[in-house]
C-alpha cells in the first residue's frame, strides 16, 4: 500500500469509494432485472 | 382522471436514468466538490456529506420524480401544472414558475461556461496551449476585465453562439432522438475521459517525472486525510464535526450536485407511465452522480494540481474554489504529460463540457414542455421559442463584466431560488399533498422497496433542514455561524454582527462592492456603472418571472374556458 497517504486516509478513502461503487453497481444490477424493464416498449 | 394525451415517452430506462443523472453530473462535481472537500475537513468532510446525502439528497430525488410523474397523468409537464396538481390552492402554479424561471436564467450563464469548454476542448486538440498561456486564452474568449463594464469578444460570442444553436438543435430532436442520445453518448464517455485522467494523474511522481514537485498521492491524501479540527471563518480552531459551516457546506453541495430545486427532474420523470418505477431510477440517478463526484471528480484536479504545484500553492489556489484551477492551471500542467498533453487536455474539457451539455439540455425541456402543453407549440417551434427567450438574457452574460449578469444570475437563480424552490416543493409533497398520499404515490411500481425510516426524514427532516439551509442563505454573517455557535457553548462574546456578501441580504445591499477608502477614481466610477447594471440586471430577471407568471395565467384561464379539468 502507498504510505504516502495516511492509514486513515485510506480508510476514509477506500470505505466512501466501496459504498458508493456497490450501491451504483447495485442499481443498475437491479435495472438490468428489473420487471418493469422498458416497460414502455 | 381525465385521459391521457399523447405525448414524448422515453425510448428506454437506461436513456432515462443516464439522462437524469447527466443532469445532475456537472461542472460542479469536477469543480466544485474537491474544493470544497478541502476546504472543509477533507476525509472529516464526507461524513456530513454522506449524511446530507441520505437526509436531503435521496429523499428529495424521490420527491421530484415522483411529483413529475404524478403530473404527468394529468397531461402537466413543467412545475407550474404539476404543483398545480398537487396542491390544492390556486396559487401553486405560481411557485411552479421557479421551475420555468430558474432554468432559463441559469441556462443563459451557464451555456456561457459550456462555450468556453467546447473552446478549450478544441484549442487543447489543437495543442494550443504549449504556446499560449491559458490566462491569455480565457482572457480572448471573455474580454473581462477588472475595471470594464463592457467586455465584447467576438471569439466568445461566436463560440457562445455555436453552444446556443447545438443545444436548441438537440432539443428540437425531442427526448428520445435528441437528449436520450446525447446522454447515451455523453455519459459513458464523461466517465472514460475522467477515469483515464484520474490513472494517468495519479501515476505522477517525482521519480517518474522531473516536473513533479511530489506524488499525486500527496493530493490525493490531501483530498481524504481526515481533519477533525478546522480553523473556522472566525480563526478559530474547533471540531469540524461541531462546526455549522462544515454541516451547511455539505449540504450544500449535495444540494446543488444533485441539481436540485431547478424543475428538470419533474420534467424528465413527468413523460413515465402510471405505473412506472421511480425509486429504484432515482436511486440509480444519484449514485451515478455520486460515483461521478466523488470517485472521479475527487481524484483529478487536486492530486495533479498537487502533484506539479506543490501543496501550499494548491492550498491558496483552492481557498477561491476550484474554477481558477480547472481553467487557468490545468492546461499547462498537462503540457508535462508530453505528445498526450493535447489528448489529455482533450478529455479534461471534454469531460467538463459533457458535463455541462447533459445539464444544459435538462434546462431547456421544462420550458419546452410548458409551451407544448400550454400554447400547443410543435416540438421544434418551442426550442426555437426557448432560444428566443434565452437570447436577450444570454447575450448581457457574454457583453457585459462577469461580475454583473454572469454573478446576478448565478446568485438569485442557480443558488437562491433553487433553495427557495426545494423548500416549496418539500413543503408541498410532504405536508399539502399528505407524505401518506405521497409515500403510496412513491411505491407504485417500485423496484427498489425504500425503507420506512424515509417516510419520517421525508416528513419532518427534509422540509427543516432545507428551511435552515434557507434561513443561512438569508441571514448569513461575514464571520460565519461558528463564532455565533461556539459563544453560546463557550460564554466568549460573539463576533460583531456584519452581512456576509454571498447572503442574501448581503447580495441586496451589494455587499461585495465596499469600496477601500484609498480607491482610485477608475475604481469608484466601475463600482458605481457596475450598480446600475446590477440593477437593470435585476429588473430583467423580474420582468422574466412576471411573465412567466402571465403566460401561466393565460394558460390556465385557456384550461378553464376549454372546460379542460386536468387536475385530480
Amino acid at each position: 500500500m502507498n504510505m504516502i497517504m495516511s492509514p486513515l486516509a485510506w480508510v476514509f478513502m477506500l470505505s466512501t469509494w466501496g459504498l458508493i461503487i456497490g450501491c451504483t453497481i447495485y442499481c443498475f444490477w437491479k435495472l438490468m432485472f428489473s420487471k418493469h424493464l422498458e416497460s414502455d416498449k | 382522471m381525465s385521459a391521457e394525451p399523447k405525448r414524448e415517452q422515453w425510448a428506454s430506462r437506461i436513456g432515462l436514468v443516464l439522462a437524469m443523472a447527466g443532469n445532475a453530473v456537472g461542472l460542479g462535481n469536477f469543480l466544485r466538490f474537491p474544493a470544497q472537500a478541502v476546504k472543509n475537513g477533507g476525509g472529516a468532510f464526507l461524513i456530513p456529506y454522506l449524511i446530507a446525502f441520505l437526509v436531503l439528497g435521496l429523499p428529495l430525488m424521490w420527491i421530484e420524480w415522483t411529483m413529475g410523474r404524478f403530473g404527468g397523468q394529468f397531461g402537466h409537464h413543467s412545475t407550474p401544472g404539476i404543483f398545480d396538481s398537487m396542491g390544492k390552492r390556486r396559487f401553486w402554479k405560481y411557485f411552479g414558475v421557479f421551475g420555468l424561471w430558474s432554468n432559463l436564467i441559469i441556462a443563459a450563464f451557464y451555456l456561457y461556461i459550456e462555450a468556453w469548454c467546447m473552446a478549450y476542448a478544441g484549442y487543447s486538440l489543437m495543442n494550443g496551449f504549449k504556446e499560449t498561456k491559458p490566462e491569455a486564452f480565457f482572457q480572448s474568449l471573455t474580454a473581462d476585465s477588472p475595471t470594464s463594464i463592457l467586455t465584447i469578444s467576438g471569439f466568445g460570442l461566436s463560440v457562445f453562439a455555436v453552444c446556443i444553436a447545438i443545444n436548441i438543435g438537440i432539443l428540437s430532436r425531442g427526448l428520445s432522438k435528441g437528449i436520450e442520445i446525447v446522454s447515451k453518448i455523453g455519459m459513458p464517455l464523461l466517465i472514460v475521459f475522467a477515469a483515464i485522467l484520474a490513472v494517468r494523474g495519479l501515476m505522477i511522481s517525482p521519480e517518474t517525472d522531473p516536473n513533479a514537485q511530489v506524488s499525486a498521492f500527496t493530493g490525493l491524501n490531501f483530498v481524504w486525510e481526515p481533519k477533525f479540527t478546522i480553523t473556522n471563518d472566525s480563526g478559530v480552531q474547533t471540531y469540524a464535526l461541531l462546526s455549522p459551516k462544515v454541516w451547511l457546506a455539505a449540504a450544500g453541495q449535495i444540494f446543488f450536485t444533485l441539481s436540485i430545486g431547478m424543475g428538470s427532474m419533474h420534467c424528465y420523470s413527468s413523460y413515465l407511465r402510471r405505473n412506472d418505477d421511480v425509486t429504484l431510477n432515482g436511486a440509480a440517478g444519484a449514485w451515478t452522480n455520486e460515483l461521478c463526484e466523488v470517485v472521479l471528480g475527487g481524484t483529478i484536479l487536486i492530486p495533479i494540481a498537487v502533484a506539479y504545484l506543490g501543496l501550499a500553492e494548491v492550498q491558496n489556489k483552492v481557498a477561491g474554489g476550484g474554477f481558477g484551477l480547472g481553467f487557468m492551471v490545468f492546461p499547462t500542467l498537462f503540457n508535462h504529460w508530453g505528445s498526450l498533453a493535447p489528448a489529455a487536455g482533450f478529455f479534461w474539457f471534454g469531460l467538463l463540457f459533457f458535463a455541462a451539455i447533459t445539464s444544459s439540455l435538462a434546462m431547456g425541456q421544462p420550458i419546452m414542455a410548458f409551451l407544448q402543453d400550454e400554447f400547443k407549440f410543435s416540438r421544434e417551434k418551442s426550442a426555437l421559442a426557448f432560444g428566443a427567450m434565452l437570447l436577450p438574457l444570454a447575450l448581457p452574460v457574454a457583453l457585459f463584466n462577469q461580475k454583473s449578469f454572469f454573478d446576478e444570475f448565478d446568485f438569485w437563480a442557480g443558488t437562491f431560488c433553487l433553495v427557495v424552490m426545494a423548500v416549496c416543493e418539500a413543503v408541498l409533497f410532504s405536508w399539502i399533498y399528505g407524505v401518506d398520499q405521497g409515500w403510496k404515490e412513491m411505491m407504485r411500481g417500485a423496484d427498489l422497496k425504500v425503507p420506512r425510516f424515509f417516510y419520517w426524514i421525508m416528513k419532518y427532516v427534509t422540509p427543516t433542514l432545507l428551511i435552515i439551509i434557507l434561513l443561512a442563505s438569508i441571514f448569513e454573517p461575514k464571520a460565519g455561524w461558528d463564532g455565533y455557535v461556539s459563544s453560546i457553548t463557550t460564554g466568549k462574546p460573539a463576533p460583531a454582527w456584519e452581512w456576509s456578501e454571498s447572503s442574501m441580504i448581503g447580495k441586496v445591499l451589494h455587499r461585495d462592492l465596499q469600496l477601500k477608502p484609498d480607491a482610485k477614481p477608475e475604481e469608484i466610477a466601475f463600482n458605481q456603472n457596475l450598480r446600475i447594471v446590477r440593477t437593470v440586471d435585476r429588473l430583467t430577471m423580474v420582468a422574466a418571472f412576471a411573465g412567466f407568471a402571465w403566460l401561466v395565467s393565460i394558460a390556465w384561464k385557456r384550461r378553464q374556458l376549454e372546460g379542460k379539468v386536468l387536475t385530480p
